[in-house]
């Protein structure tokens, strides 16, 4: 599907440009604020819920293959809505999840399909970065210099390494035990 | 999977590959699904990690806007408008009468309630090249925000008739943005009633410049009148709807 203006947007986030989210608060964060104050909510429980919300979006728009194909706070809101539905069901507030949840399937399915992605690849995090901590210590570091930019070459001198094939080596036995423990909590 | 694999995979997760080999490898990621899912597992592992490395400065830029956002001094307008009726009604008849011809409460809620709500989309001024000159300093205007200009520049083409929904659409918001609401419901009322692409957005503006206008009773029965597909007018919609009723 094409992509919605508002990618770029996504693609700033992916790129740590996030002078971008001046933009996304002032048009998003006081209608999301008032939805939740109105709906059993605080403004804390509000802003609690709309960083989640902006954490898990900038997850997804780090998958260089996500595409949005729907507007943003469409999309915000929907994040913001699910999270706040889950939050009103830990809390016994049958009655307004009932509300809720029926509202959430009137929603378009391309959103429907965007919020899942968000979702799952939030539950994904989660689970990648549990058994992150798993690993070497040495395998942690590698890995975070590797994705900083550096070049093999250079997290060789910066491990105390003998040259750029050590760190090769090292670096795919690491994603491969990596792999192994995400595997086996699946 | 072959030895050098994992080279091939690294050179094409960081696009180093040429556009021959990329073509190549692709057809393989197509006929061996463990080259795919060793491919998929690496892109899932350097979205995490990229996620994590940008972490520290997203969240320390989250703090700054949460500040200006969620503090108390951000509470809804509703209960701060509340509590005003409470003190009028224990003030005097004379002070009331004074308040109300110098300071209308309403008034200031209908602006923050627009500037809660109000987000121009992004408009793409396609035209006739016999009008591009012309439009082209509405839309530098309408991007840069200076409505006045945007709103001087088009009002001669609408005047003359053109109909063009964006180039409408562009100039009701100028009307709406410039406080000439009377001129900003004549914009829009016709795209509203219309069947372009611009229909809803042309219904939404007219709501929004009820709310501008303090004519919450008129905004409120379009709202009550109307459903929007648009899936974000429609989840604007809903809200301001629950705001007002």
């Amino acid at each position: 599907m094409r992509a919605h203006a508002d990618q770029q947007i996504i693609v700033a986030l992916r790129n740590g440009e996030f002078g971008v989210l001046d933009q996304v608060y002032r048009d998003h964060a006081p209608s999301i604020r008032n939805w939740i104050v109105r709906n059993n909510g605080t403004s804390d429980d509000a802003q609690d819920v709309f960083q989640d919300a902006i954490i898990a979006l900038h997850q997804k728009a780090n998958d260089p293959n996500f595409v949005l194909t729907c507007p943003l706070g469409g999309l915000l809101f929907s994040i913001c809505r699910n999270k706040w539905l889950n939050q009103l069901r830990k809390k016994n507030k049958e009655a307004e999840v009932r509300v809720w949840a029926a509202e959430k399937y009137k929603d378009e399915s391309s959103l429907v399909s965007l919020l899942e992605q968000v979702e799952e690849e939030q539950i994904r995090q989660e689970q990648l970065d549990h058994t992150f901590q798993q690993l070497s210590e040495l395998c942690q570091k590698l890995l975070r210099l590797l994705i900083s930019g550096l070049s093999s070459a250079e997290v060789a001198v910066q491990l105390g390494m003998t040259d750029a094939n050590t760190v090769y080596r090292r670096k795919n036995a690491c994603i491969g035990r990596w792999r192994t423990l995400f595997q086996a909590q699946n | 999977m072959r030895a050098d694999d994992y080279l091939k995979l690294d050179q094409y997760l960081q696009n180093e590959l040429s556009d021959a080999e990329k073509t190549a490898f692709e057809a393989r990621l197509a006929d061996e699904p463990n080259l795919a899912d060793e491919l998929n597992a690496r892109q899932q592992m350097n979205t995490y990690l990229r996620t994590q490395a940008q972490l520290p400065d997203l969240e320390k830029k989250m703090a700054g806007l949460s500040t200006q956002y969620f503090d108390d001094a951000a509470k809804p307008r509703v209960r701060q408008m509340a509590r005003r009726r409470l003190l009028y009604v224990v003030a005097a008849a004379a002070v009331i009468a004074l308040l109300l011809l110098v300071w209308n409460p309403f008034s200031l809620s209908g602006t923050q309630l627009y500037a809660d709500y109000v987000q121009h989309p992004p408009l793409a001024f396609v035209v006739k090249s016999s009008l591009e000159e012309q439009v082209a300093t509405a839309e530098r205007a309408f991007k840069a925000k200076d409505y006045e200009t945007v709103y001087q520049s088009l009002q001669g083409l609408i005047a003359a008739g053109e109909g063009n929904p964006q180039l409408q659409l562009a100039f009701g918001i100028s009307a709406l943005e410039t406080g000439r609401f009377a001129e900003a419901q004549r914009t829009f009322a016709p795209l509203a009633a219309g069947t372009s692409a611009q229909r809803e957005y042309g219904l939404w503006y007219q709501i929004l410049t009820y709310v501008r206008s303090d004519n919450f009773p008129q905004a409120i029965e379009l709202l009550q009148k109307n459903q929007f597909k648009e899936p974000l007018l429609k989840v604007k919609a809903a809200a301001l709807r629950s705001e007002l009723e």
